[in-house]
């Protein structure tokens, strides 16, 4: 805990800081444009950072992490449609339950999911989430394939927006420090150990398996708590909410970025959001192919993302930039 | 009507599954032997399926299926090359989320150009329709026909394996890469040789399907992942693993969508994948270590 | 000092599918005793220590550890109970610098403050004589250095048993003099139980207390060095697979 409190001066966490206290002011200073854009922003840093916790702290390739999104935008959706009339209280706050079932539902398939490896476990948790959207497709009570309107239960709070905003600044920020507190503890050598050797790791007396679902969970948490706040951002929640395109754009920010680095989703984030809402713009279908691309360059040229590759390069900057 | 029922889903489910396994057969070969994952197999395949559509489609009678079979051999093989000196070769040694990264890349490219030139529209091409009409079974006469061919076309691989010298290599380097090479086998040739084969597969398998079931840019992803869970299935490097991990999907696809409901095959596929994945992640014919 | 053996092995088989590795081998370690364990390849001993750590389950038999079972245990738990060990083929976290390889055996062994573990780890990195090495990535060093650190990455968990594992594979013939009177001080100074793993003869007969002798899976002889060295049944082990 001392340690968390020393850390406060450190580069990288001041850095952050600083990102979410000039993210808290813009709904004061800047224009509803700017805020939506930053809604999105955030909901994809904080995706980005969810998934950083899974790929770049314990090494598995979660190509289905776009699932805990989903579920959390469903869980959300569903507890106010349950309610019926008005609810009472204000709905953001369910979002926290949209970020525990996500975390339920990793504990649950992560025991026996996490003690498949690499290429297997992508494809694995790609089915879970397939199967998963096929069962929200059919399940007519909360929309089926046509989606869940929330309109009529919220009435008695027009204002999304505000919010969202707020909900997204704190969870980006405790997302941040999460990732941060626990790369530098303890248990980020441990995670370390397992991502370079999971086995020579279990014999030196870490507890792998608990490690492991701990950050799927934790991860799956955060992904939730972005769902739950997207989907009554939206007013509707369905079946596209578990679209594998968002899991692909996750992967090119943290390989922008750079995985299992604490800056990466903040760096990544930012770049491919400015980027993709440039090319959108001018090339509106093509913007995947240069997607795509970017992709196959980092991997081929910069398998450290932008903050790894800075790292390698100077062994000074290894310790400003985390 | 019980028997009848079950009957008729178990042809459906062999006729679709061997063409299935003729998908998974290139990708099998290329994920035993180099341990590679090919995301963008289910892109190749579609290559081949849209090969043969252009060219049903072309203006003055357009070219039949089965030349484009012939012309979909040298053209996977190509695209199978340049893939792998363009990029594939710079990669083989690192970690799998690096190989994997790669062709999730290369997947998101290619689907994409795919997207672009042919529009999201669902395809087919329209060649030997009509069915068979056997009792109350029906059997399309296009699916005959590409069972036909994909028993033709897993024969000549066979041969070729069991025979030629590359063959041979080839399943040297997969049962143990040090020794093949201390056999003075040029490591990174076969492997070249193989990914230009299973890509060439993938694209006879794509004519195949085109011929069989329509298609689009949004299909190139469940083909992958059918192709992947035959692969798990099978064994990895088990062309014959391939071919019954085929039936095997075809079969629970079918059975599924016969008694259970259509809307729920990928789920039933994913059970079936995550089953073996925890009880025999070796699959049927693959070697099993410890 | 507790009075009975610091580790026991009691019958302990174990089978891979048609082949037998080790067969009913026992045997008892005491404390800051130096233990070598020797035999021709295949003879089962890196399985033995497979078997130890928890690597695999013994189909027949026991393993102890102060008296308490262990060989129904997870590695991890295992590890736990104190016992390390190094391998064969060095695995150091090649992504990770010295440092942060020796914190992950410390901090995983006995200490949990990140700062009482980083003391102790510059402490044994120069005992080991790696000190200036510390942040350089562990891939990086020659293999020396990665021996040394294998042992000392064991060491920062202060573990009550030491498994070395051929941790004299490769060296020059100086490197493993130094080597072998590093193993006699972590004995002595730092108050280890030892069992080592060797093909180095020469050496393993100086630093041993007593030797072990494994063949085709099975015990065959038991004491000191020199009554090994005089032993027919091994000497015939030895001459017969050479012969």
């Amino acid at each position: 805990m001392k340690r968390l409190l020393q850390a406060w001066r450190r580069p990288t966490p001041l850095a952050a800081s600083l990102v979410c206290l000039a993210l808290a002011i813009v709904p004061a200073v800047a224009d509803s444009e700017w805020v939506t854009f930053c809604i999105t922003l955030m909901n994809l840093m904080v995706l980005a950072y969810s998934l950083n916790m899974v790929v770049g702290l314990i090494g598995y390739l979660d190509f289905g992490h776009v699932v805990f999104w989903g579920l959390g935008a469903y869980v959300a959706g569903g507890l106010v449609k349950a309610q019926g009339g008005p609810i009472g209280f204000h709905p953001f706050f369910l979002v926290p339950f949209s970020g525990l079932v996500a975390a339920a539902f990793a504990l649950a398939i992560g025991f026996p999911a996490l003690r498949i490896r690499g290429a297997y476990f992508a494809i694995a948790t790609y089915s879970i989430n397939a199967g998963v959207q096929t069962v929200f497709f059919n399940w007519n009570a909360l929309g089926g394939s046509e989606g869940l309107p929330l309109n009529r239960y919220l009435l008695e709070y027009p204002d999304k927006v505000t919010p969202t905003y707020y909900v997204l600044v704190i969870s980006l920020f405790l997302a941040f420090w999460t990732f941060y507190g626990i790369l530098k503890g303890r248990a980020g050598y441990g995670l370390r150990a397992i991502l370079n050797d999971e086995d020579v790791a279990q014999t030196m007396g870490v507890n792998t398996t608990a490690y492991k679902i701990a950050m799927y969970a934790l991860g799956a948490f955060f992904a939730g708590i972005a769902g739950g706040t997207w989907g009554l951002f939206q007013n509707f929640v369905d079946p596209e909410n578990f679209r594998i395109s968002v899991s692909v754009d996750l992967f090119v920010i943290m390989m922008l970025g750079g995985v299992g680095t604490a800056l990466g989703p903040l760096v990544g984030g930012a770049i491919f959001y400015f980027v993709r809402d440039l090319l959108m713009i001018r090339f509106p279908h093509l913007h995947l192919v240069f997607f795509g691309t970017v992709l196959v360059i980092v991997v081929l040229g910069l398998p450290g993302g932008l903050v790894g590759t800075l790292r390698e390069w100077r062994p000074r900057w290894r310790r400003v930039l985390e | 009507m019980e028997l009848t029922l079950i009957t008729q889903a178990v042809i459906n489910g062999v006729l679709i599954g061997s063409v299935y396994g003729l998908a998974a057969l290139g990708l099998t070969l290329v994920w035993g032997i180099m341990d590679i994952v090919n995301i963008a197999h289910g892109e190749f395949i579609l290559l081949g399926a849209y090969l043969t559509f252009v060219l049903y489609n072309l203006p003055g009678g357009g070219v039949s299926p089965l030349l484009a079979l012939l012309i979909a051999i040298p053209a996977g093989a190509l695209v199978g090359q340049l893939v792998f000196t363009g990029l594939l070769r710079r990669v083989l040694g690192r970690s799998g989320l690096t190989t994997l990264l790669l062709t999730f890349g290369i997947s998101i490219c290619l689907n994409n150009i795919l997207l672009n030139v042919f529009s999201p529209d669902v395809r087919t091409v329209r060649w030997a329709g009509g069915s068979l009409l056997l009792g109350p079974l029906v059997v399309p006469i296009s699916r005959l026909i590409a069972l036909g061919l994909v028993l033709v076309m897993s024969g000549v691989l066979f041969a070729f394996l069991q025979r030629s010298y590359t063959g041979k290599s080839i399943r040297a380097v997969m049962q143990d890469r040090e020794a093949a090479a201390s056999l003075g086998i040029n490591i990174r040739g076969v492997l070249g040789i193989a990914f230009v084969i299973g890509t060439a597969l993938a694209f006879v398998a794509g004519v195949l399907l085109s011929i069989v079931i329509p298609f689009a840019p949004a299909t190139a992803l469940p083909y992958s992942i059918t192709s992947f869970v035959i692969c798990v299935v099978g064994g990895l490097g088990r062309p014959l693993g391939a071919l019954l991990g085929g039936l095997i999907v075809g079969l629970v696809e079918n059975f599924t969508g016969t008694f259970i409901s259509q809307a729920y095959t990928p789920a039933a596929v994913s059970v079936l994948l995550i089953t073996f994945l925890l009880l025999r992640p070796a699959g049927l014919f693959g070697w099993t270590t410890r | 000092m507790s009075a009975g053996p610091l580790l026991e092995l009691d019958g302990v088989t174990r089978r891979f599918g048609g082949l037998t590795a080790v067969q009913g081998v026992s045997f008892q370690v005491v404390e800051r005793e130096i233990v070598g364990l020797i035999g021709p390849n295949g003879a089962g001993k890196t399985t033995l220590f497979n078997v130890i750590t928890g690597v695999y389950r013994p189909q027949e038999g026991q393993v102890r550890v102060r008296g308490e079972r262990i060989d129904r245990l997870s590695p991890h738990r295992i590890a736990g109970k104190g016992v390390r060990r190094t391998y064969q083929v060095v695995r150091p976290f090649g992504d990770m610098t010295v440092l942060e390889n020796l914190m992950v055996g410390a901090l995983f062994g006995e200490d949990r403050d990140v700062d009482a573990a980083e003391r102790r780890v510059r402490e044994i990195a120069a005992f080991m004589g790696l000190k200036g090495r510390e942040e350089d990535l562990a891939r990086n060093l020659n293999l020396g250095e990665k021996k040394r650190l294998e042992i000392a990455r064991a060491l920062v968990a202060n573990p009550s048993l030491l498994l070395l594992d051929e941790a004299l594979a490769g060296l020059t013939p100086r490197e493993i003099d130094a080597a072998v009177g590093l193993i006699g001080r972590i004995r002595s100074e730092l108050g280890k139980t030892i069992v080592i793993v060797e093909h180095v003869m020469r050496a393993i007969m100086a630093i041993s207390d007593r030797i072990v002798v494994l063949h085709h899976g099975e015990k065959i002889a038991d004491g000191t060095p020199q009554a090994i060295r005089a032993d027919r049944a091994v000497i015939e082990a030895y001459l017969g697979e050479s012969a």
